[in-house]
């Protein structure tokens, strides 16, 4: 009995393995707006402002997760090469949102819906199809109530970005709303 | 038991699995009433006051906002201010405007102010040493959905929160009165 146990055991295990190697590399790659911070940060901007309060998204606990300069910070221990002044690394300090946490974002936006995201970004799609366009719009049920209507410099910002356009234009507008 | 037992049995039921046990839980962590303070609007500043006074738990009374406004930013037994007005303004444009009391609590009612969120918040302040002059503060993000200022403001400045809701950076010169002795409160 212990025997057969044990082959059962091991051939569990050679299967697993097995499964393993049969992983195409590349099969969890999704295609998606262009990581570039340039072209990301303003866009983030929005997300951290509208978005991500220590309230709503800013909160490890969230989908959607934002971290930003006056929200939630990413946890980082004193002295990371992420950081440049440790001192001003809290929520609302002066140290503004880092390369880092700008990546995490970005992880965060894409990884909702990442198939989706991917004939969105390809023009194969409405942006209609993302519940983060729809929940922004309040066409879809979000706590956070109305962020802005389809068209608005916030909505455009979004959609520009998630299309792929490098005109953040929008961004910069809606972030000078009061 | 006959049909209507069940159907009590059921509700029963159904009642007790209602609950949020992560409020429950972040509610059980606020610990047990100081016995020196009785309950009311001197009781456990610097806690998140909608826990229990928001539409979960229903204790009256119910607040659409409050919370607790200290001096300035310190890592421990921070400093109350009394006479603070916190000025608030909903997404539209409607205001309203409470003043802090002896251990720096203020309490917004439903009755008092039905908010629409998200709010924008300032602290105006008497400056220390003056009979006149006043001093804003203005929140750099708005008040999305928690009308508790300490669900995010709570203790040390840190990266998952910008500390105590505070009047000033530092002490000022001449400094902040001292705590009223004669005031009924707990400390934080």
């Amino acid at each position: 009995m212990k025997t057969t146990n044990v082959i059962w055991f091991v051939m569990v295990m050679m299967g697993g393995a097995m499964g393993c190697d049969g992983m195409e590399a590349g099969a969890n790659e999704i295609v998606a707006p262009p990581l570039d911070p340039v072209v990301l940060r303003p866009f983030s901007a929005v997300m951290e402002r509208r978005c991500g309060t220590l309230d709503c998204h800013g909160h490890v606990s969230r989908p959607l997760r934002i971290f930003g300069q006056y929200g939630l910070r990413r946890p980082e221990p004193e002295g990371s090469p992420n950081v440049e002044n440790y001192a001003d690394y809290y929520s609302g300090g002066k140290e503004q949102t880092t390369l880092a946490e700008l990546e995490d974002n970005y992880r965060s936006i894409c990884a909702l819906e990442p198939e989706l995201l991917a004939d969105v970004f390809a023009k194969t799609a409405s942006p209609d199809v993302l519940t983060i366009v729809r929940k922004a719009r309040l066409r879809e049920k979000h706590k956070g109530g109305l962020l802005w209507n389809k068209g608005e410099p916030g909505d455009v910002c979004m959609t520009n970005w998630l299309t792929g356009s490098t005109d953040m234009a929008q961004c910069e507008v809606e972030l000078g709303h009061p | 038991m006959n049909q209507t037992s069940h159907v009590v049995a059921l509700l029963v039921a159904l009642a007790a699995g209602c609950g949020n046990r992560a409020v429950d839980a972040r509610i059980e962590a606020l610990g047990e009433e100081d016995p020196n303070v009785r309950r009311g609007e001197f009781h456990r500043p610097g806690q998140p006051c909608l826990l229990c006074h928001g539409e979960y738990e229903r204790n009256e009374p119910i607040m659409t906002v409050a919370g607790t406004v200290y001096a300035f930013p310190t890592s421990d037994d921070p400093l109350p201010v009394e006479g603070v007005t916190v000025k608030l303004t909903d997404a539209f444009g409607e205001t309203f405007e409470k003043n802090t009391n002896c251990v720096g609590n203020f309490f917004i009612t439903k009755e008092e102010w039905r908010a629409a969120f998200p709010l924008r918040a300032e602290l105006e302040y008497r400056v220390p040493g003056s009979l006149e002059s006043t001093r804003r503060v203005v929140m750099s993000t708005r008040i999305n959905r928690d009308g508790s200022c300490a669900g995010c403001h709570v203790g040390a400045r840190d990266q998952d929160s910008p500390g105590w809701v505070t009047c000033a950076e530092t002490n000022l010169d001449p400094p902040f009165p001292p705590r009223d002795a004669n005031c009924s409160g707990e400390k934080p």
